[in-house]
C-alpha cells in the first residue's frame, strides 16, 4: 500500500515537471487578474440596482458604496442605502477575509442600533435582487479552486474560459464559468451553476471604464436568472479612487453616522 | 488548416480588431481636471485637461450672468471641487448632460459683471489642454462666500430644453446639500375585547409625522440633524404628543466624535428585553413594546482608540416616561398620574445624568461595558394617599447607579448574547440579566427565505413579588421569517412566558413594502393567564391588533 502511494506520488510529480495542469493554468490566470487589480487603494461609487421581474415590473435600490483595499486580506466595504425610502440610512459594514469568516455589521437607523450579523448568508438574495451575497463580496483568490477550460471569442474579444469552484462554506454554487478578457484580464461574463449543477444565472459585464490608467470597472452589470426569468441591472456611477479612506472610515462609529 | 480557413480566421480577427477600435473610439472624452483662476485683474482664466481631443463651444449668456461651455461626447471623470475664487465672482457651477452624451458646464457669475470671451486656446501639441480667457469690463467687488455653493453633477438627465435641465439641477444641487426625508403614517389600533373602563374605547385611529432635516458640510465631518415627531390620536389626549427625537450637531474627527443636542442612543444585544439600554426615556404611549424612545439632550464625546471606543455622556434634562391616559387602552388600573410624579432629587441632581461606555469588537465577540449615574428612567409606583381622590399610581423616580455589560458572540449561523445589569438606588441593589441564542437557517431550500429561531431567558433578583420586575423568570421563544423578496417581507412571531405564574404574552409582527414609498406594518398582541398579582393583569382585556400604513419621502 505504501509502495503504491509512493508510486503515484512519483508519477504525479514526474508529470508536473513536464506540463502545467489546467488547474495551475487557471490559478495563474486568476492571479494575473488579481495582481492587475491590486493597488487601487480605495474607491467610492454610487450604485443603482434595478430589479425586473418576469412581467417587466421594475423596482430600484440606490446605495453608496465605499471600499478599502486591505493588503494581504479581504477588502473592507461600507454600503449605505438611500432608496427605497423606508430603508434610507440603513448601512452595511463588511470586513471580508480570505480564509476566516467575514465580519459584518448592520446599522438600523430607526432603532439607532448597530447589530453584528452572521456572515454565513452566502447564497441568499441581496435586497431581493438576483445577486446573492456571495456575488457581491470582494474577490479573494483563496476563496476558489480553478480550472482552465479553453480559449473562446466572446463579443469579439479573445477570452480565457475558466471554471471556479467555491471553497467557502454555504455557497449556492457548484461552479462558475468565467470568460476573462485575455488582454485586460477582466471578467466579461460569468455563468453560475446551482447546487444541482444546473445553469442558474448569468452575469454580463458591460461598459468597462479604466481608472487611474490601470483599474477597469464595469459601469453596467446584468444578472439574469434563467429559472425565474427575473433580472437585476447594476449601474455604477461616480467612481472615485484614492479618497484617502482609512480603517476609521470603515469602523462601527462611522457606520452610525453614515449617509 | 486549409488556406481558405486561414484566410477566414484572418478576416475574423481583422473584424475583431476593427470592432475593438470602434469600441475604443466610442469611449467618450473624459474631463480630467479643471482649473479656475480670477486672481488676475479684470481677467478670468479657465483651463481644462481632457483625455482626448473633442469639439467644444463656449458662450456668454445674461440673466443670469453665465458662461456656458459645451463639450461634445464627454463625461466628467476627475475629482471636481468648487474652485477657490479670490473675488468670488463665481456663484456656482452646474454640470449636466445635454442630449445623449454631450456635457454642459455652466458658470454662474455675480450679477452686474460685463463678461467677454477673449480667446479660446487648444494646446496644439496634444489638443487636450484647453484654455478659456474671459475679460471683465468692470472692477469686481468681493462678497461673502456661500458654503452651499458646490459643483453638482448630474449625469442622468437628458434635456428636453436646456432651461428645464438647468432649473432641475438647481433644485437638485440644493437638495443634495439639505436633505428632507421622513415618514407620514396612519395607524389603526383595534381591541378584540370590550373595554374595562367606560372612558376607554375599542378602536383608536391616529396619525403621525416624523420628518428629518439633514445638512452636512466640511466634507461630511460636520452635520446637523433635526427630527421632530408628532402624533395625533383620535382618543386619548396623552397619546397626542410632540417630541424632538433628534436635534444634533455632529463633529467627527480622526480619533474622536462629538455630538451635542437631542438624540437617541441604543446599547445592547438582546431582542426581548433591553436591560442595558438606559440613555433615553421610553415613549411608552407610542407602543408598549418599549422600543420607542424620547429624544434625550446630551453632550456625547466618543474617543476612538485601537482598544475600543469610549463614549462619555453628559445628560442634562430628565424626561418623564409617557403613559396612556384614562381614555387609552394598555394602561394600568388604577391609572398612572404622570402630572403628580415624585422625584427623589430636585434641581440639578434630578436633571443631570452621566454615563460612560466602552465598546469593542474582538474577533467574533462584540463587547460593551457601561455605567450610568442619574435619575432612573424606569419609575417605581406609589399609591396617592389623599383620601378624597380616586386612587392613582404615582410614578416615583430615584437617583440610581447602573452598571451594565453586553456581549455577543457571532459564530457561523449562531448568535449567543448576554446582557446583565446591577442597579442600586431603587431599594435593595439588584441584578438582572437576559441571555439568549439565535440560530438562522439562511436561504432555506434555495428559496431565499431566512428562518431564525430565538430563545432568550430573563432573570431578575427582585423576584416574583416585585411589580417593577415583570421579567424575573421569563422565557421568550420566537421565530423570525425574512423572505428577502422585493417587498422585504418580514414576520416575527413569538411568545413570552413567565415560568413562575404562567402569564403568556403572544406577539406577531409583520411588515412589507408596498410599491416604492409605502410600507405596511401589522402587529397582533395577546395577553393570557395573568393572575391578579402580575402587572400584566391590567392588560387582560387588551388583546389588540395594530395596522400602520406609512409613506416614506
Amino acid at each position: 500500500m505504501n509502495r503504491l502511494i509512493l508510486f503515484t506520488f512519483l508519477v504525479g510529480s514526474w508529470g508536473h515537471t513536464f506540463a502545467i495542469t489546467a488547474e495551475q493554468r487557471g490559478l495563474q490566470i486568476i492571479q494575473q487578474v488579481d495582481i492587475r487589480d491590486t493597488g487601487f487603494g480605495d474607491s467610492e461609487s454610487d450604485l443603482k440596482m434595478i430589479l425586473h421581474n418576469r412581467n417587466g415590473d421594475e423596482s430600484t435600490r440606490v446605495l453608496n458604496m465605499k471600499t478599502l483595499e486591505v493588503k494581504g486580506d479581504g477588502d473592507k466595504s461600507l454600503s449605505v442605502f438611500s432608496n427605497p425610502r423606508d430603508i434610507k440610512g440603513t448601512a452595511f459594514l463588511s470586513f471580508t477575509h480570505a480564509l476566516e469568516a467575514d465580519e459584518q455589521w448592520l446599522y438600523l437607523p430607526a432603532l439607532k442600533r448597530v447589530k453584528r450579523i452572521s456572515s454565513s448568508n452566502k447564497s441568499g438574495p441581496y435586497l431581493g435582487s438576483e445577486f446573492a451575497f456571495e456575488d457581491l463580496t470582494s474577490f479573494e483568490v483563496q476563496k476558489y479552486h480553478y480550472k482552465y477550460l479553453t480559449d473562446e471569442i466572446y463579443k469579439n474579444i479573445d477570452c480565457f474560459v475558466l471554471e471556479l469552484y467555491p471553497q467557502y462554506k454555504h455557497s449556492g454554487y457548484t461552479r462558475q464559468v468565467v470568460w476573462i478578457d485575455k488582454e485586460r484580464y477582466i471578467p466579461l461574463k460569468i455563468d453560475y451553476y446551482d447546487r444541482k449543477n444546473a445553469l442558474l444565472k448569468t452575469l454580463e459585464y458591460n461598459s468597462y471604464q479604466q481608472y487611474l490608467d490601470q483599474y477597469w470597472r464595469a459601469d453596467k452589470m446584468l444578472m439574469t436568472n434563467h429559472i425565474t426569468g427575473k433580472n437585476t441591472l447594476l449601474l455604477w456611477e461616480n467612481y472615485k479612487f484614492r479618497n484617502n479612506f482609512t480603517d476609521r472610515t470603515f469602523d462601527r462609529n462611522s457606520l452610525k453616522r453614515s449617509r | 488548416m486549409k488556406l481558405r480557413d486561414k484566410l477566414k480566421l484572418r478576416v475574423v480577427s481583422l473584424l475583431g480588431l476593427l470592432m475593438m477600435s470602434a469600441y475604443l473610439y466610442a469611449q467618450p472624452t473624459q474631463l480630467l481636471s479643471m482649473n479656475y483662476d480670477d486672481t488676475k485683474n479684470k481677467q478670468i482664466q479657465i483651463s481644462y485637461l481632457l483625455s482626448t481631443s473633442t469639439q467644444f463651444n463656449a458662450s456668454i449668456e445674461t440673466h443670469p450672468n453665465r458662461l456656458v461651455v459645451d463639450f461634445s461626447d464627454s463625461v466628467l471623470a476627475g475629482n471636481f471641487s468648487f474652485p477657490f475664487s479670490d473675488y468670488l465672482l463665481l456663484e456656482k457651477i452646474h454640470c449636466f448632460l445635454i442630449g445623449k452624451n454631450d456635457l454642459r458646464m455652466v458658470f454662474y457669475f455675480q450679477p452686474g459683471l460685463d463678461l467677454v470671451i477673449q480667446n479660446v486656446k487648444k494646446d496644439i501639441s496634444d489638443e487636450i489642454h484647453l484654455l478659456l480667457n474671459i475679460s471683465l469690463n468692470q472692477e469686481p467687488s468681493g462678497f461673502k462666500q456661500d458654503d452651499s455653493v458646490k459643483l453638482s453633477r448630474d449625469s442622468n438627465s437628458t434635456a428636453k430644453s436646456n432651461l428645464d435641465v438647468e432649473s432641475a439641477n438647481i433644485t437638485k444641487s440644493f437638495l443634495s446639500d439639505l436633505e428632507l426625508t421622513g415618514k407620514i403614517s396612519i395607524e389603526d389600533l383595534g381591541f378584540i375585547h370590550n373595554k374595562l373602563d367606560s372612558r376607554q374605547h375599542n378602536n383608536y385611529i391616529s396619525g403621525a409625522i416624523e420628518p428629518e432635516i439633514y445638512y452636512q458640510w466640511d466634507n461630511g465631518k460636520q452635520s446637523f440633524t433635526f427630527v421632530p415627531f408628532f402624533r395625533y390620536s383620535q382618543h386619548d389626549s396623552r397619546r397626542t404628543h410632540f417630541d424632538i427625537r433628534e436635534l444634533t450637531w455632529l463633529l467627527a474627527e480622526d480619533d474622536w466624535e462629538l455630538r451635542v443636542g437631542f438624540r437617541k442612543v441604543f446599547w445592547g444585544v438582546a431582542e426581548g428585553l433591553h436591560l442595558v439600554d438606559i440613555i433615553n426615556q421610553t415613549d411608552l404611549v407610542e407602543n408598549n413594546d418599549t422600543e420607542d424612545k424620547l429624544g434625550q439632550p446630551m453632550i456625547n464625546l466618543a474617543l476612538i482608540r485601537k482598544w475600543g471606543t469610549v463614549d462619555l455622556f453628559i445628560l442634562p434634562g430628565f424626561r418623564d416616561r409617557t403613559f396612556a391616559g384614562v381614555e387609552g387602552r394598555l394602561r394600568t388600573f388604577p391609572e398612572v398620574d404622570i402630572s403628580n410624579a415624585i422625584y427623589q432629587k430636585h434641581g440639578i441632581e434630578k436633571h443631570l445624568g452621566f454615563a460612560i461606555r466602552w465598546s469593542h469588537a474582538i474577533g467574533a465577540w462584540d463587547i460593551g461595558v457601561s455605567h450610568f449615574y442619574g435619575m432612573g428612567r424606569e419609575p417605581t409606583f406609589k399609591l396617592n394617599n389623599s383620601s378624597n381622590q380616586p386612587i392613582k399610581l404615582i410614578p416615583f423616580y430615584q437617583l440610581i447607579n447602573q452598571t451594565g455589560i453586553d456581549i455577543q458572540l457571532t459564530y457561523e449561523e449562531w448568535i449567543l448574547k448576554h446582557e446583565a445589569i446591577i442597579r442600586s438606588g431603587q431599594g435593595k441593589t439588584f441584578y438582572a440579566s437576559t441571555s439568549g441564542v439565535e440560530y438562522t437557517l439562511f436561504d432555506l431550500f434555495s428559496s431565499g427565505l431566512d428562518l431564525g429561531g430565538i430563545v432568550e431567558y430573563m432573570y431578575d433578583t427582585r423576584g416574583i413579588n416585585n411589580v417593577s420586575a415583570p421579567f424575573q423568570d421569563d422565557i421568550l421563544v420566537a421565530l423570525r421569517f425574512g423572505f428577502n423578496d422585493i417587498q422585504s417581507t418580514e414576520i416575527l412571531a413569538g411568545v413570552l412566558f413567565d415560568r413562575t405564574n404562567n402569564t403568556k404574552f403572544y406577539n406577531i409582527e409583520a411588515s412589507r413594502r408596498l410599491g416604492d414609498s409605502f410600507t405596511i406594518d401589522v402587529e397582533m398582541r395577546l395577553f393570557s393567564g395573568a393572575p391578579a398579582t402580575d402587572p400584566a393583569y391590567s392588560f387582560r382585556e387588551d388583546d389588540h391588533f395594530r395596522v400602520e400604513l406609512g409613506y416614506h419621502f
